[in-house]
């Protein structure tokens, strides 16, 4: 069976490498991506596609989100998750997100959340 | 089958320095297809906070041409001066930076024959000191 892909984009890299490390364990592909400028050059050049792509949000930051609705916008074929700890700015995300907010860094939450995500697209067909 | 790498019954953990993403990403698979886990760092900046933050490294791999502070040289020198033992690869593609590189660890050219540095690593890893 071949591997989910999911692109984690997270600046933390000691919360980067745990998160991507749970998933591979979990037996996901996983790309990180250290930004959202870096994620976008990558998704840019098409060379891989991704089932997932699971966009952390700084804070004070609006690079998440413009991100997202990039995503959203050129790989709809992408499911798009957005993990945070700050809810109010999470707030902000619910017509980018396909599913509820998730804690940060909570790996088991993410991981129901790609598997929710994975289902919800194959269910629809993509 | 090929037996995992393993220092002192965990994982040998490679931190890997580059900022090309596809570069970085075909370099860690490659090393984790073997069995070794691999920390991605986009800069010798946040590797430098990695290896701060007590996590435990058993080599090095960076790029000379890293985005920050400091770059993949300044990287190698803080860590001959904090962890001496611990084994440093350095890649460039520039051939003119191998004997300033040399001097710090164990110079890679680029681009990268995946084969060879896997093989090379490997090695390196083997006489680690189990």
């Amino acid at each position: 069976m071949e591997l989910k892909s999911i692109l984690v984009v997270e600046r933390d890299i000691v919360v980067r490498h745990l998160l991507a490390q749970f998933l591979r364990d979990c037996g996901l592909r996983v790309a990180e991506a250290v930004s959202v400028e870096e994620a976008r050059a990558a998704l840019s050049r098409r060379r891989t596609s991704f089932d997932v792509a699971l966009i952390n949000v700084p804070s004070r930051s609006q690079g998440a989100f413009e991100l997202a609705s990039w995503v959203r916008k050129n790989f709809p074929e992408t499911e798009v998750l957005l993990a945070g700890t700050v809810a109010k700015v999470l707030q902000h995300a619910d017509d980018l997100c396909d599913g509820p907010d998730i804690p940060r860094p909570d790996h088991k939450a993410v991981l129901d959340q790609i598997r929710q995500a994975l289902a919800a697209r194959k269910r629809r067909g993509n | 089958m090929v037996p995992l790498p393993e220092v002192d019954g965990a994982p040998v953990r490679i931190l890997l320095v580059e900022d090309e993403f596809f570069i970085r990403m075909d370099v860690a698979d490659a090393l984790r297809q073997v069995g070794f886990q691999v920390v991605e760092a986009g800069s010798a900046d946040e590797a430098a906070t990695f290896l701060q933050s007590g996590e435990s490294v058993d080599l090095v791999f960076t790029d000379i041409n890293v985005p920050g502070v400091l770059n993949g040289l300044g990287l190698a020198a803080k860590i001959r001066s904090k962890f001496p033992m611990m084994p440093v690869l350095i890649g460039s593609g520039d051939i003119d930076r191998e004997s300033e590189a040399s001097r710090l660890g164990k110079f890679v050219t680029k681009p990268y024959d995946l084969r060879r540095l896997v093989r090379l690593v490997t090695d390196i890893v083997g006489s680690l000191p189990k």
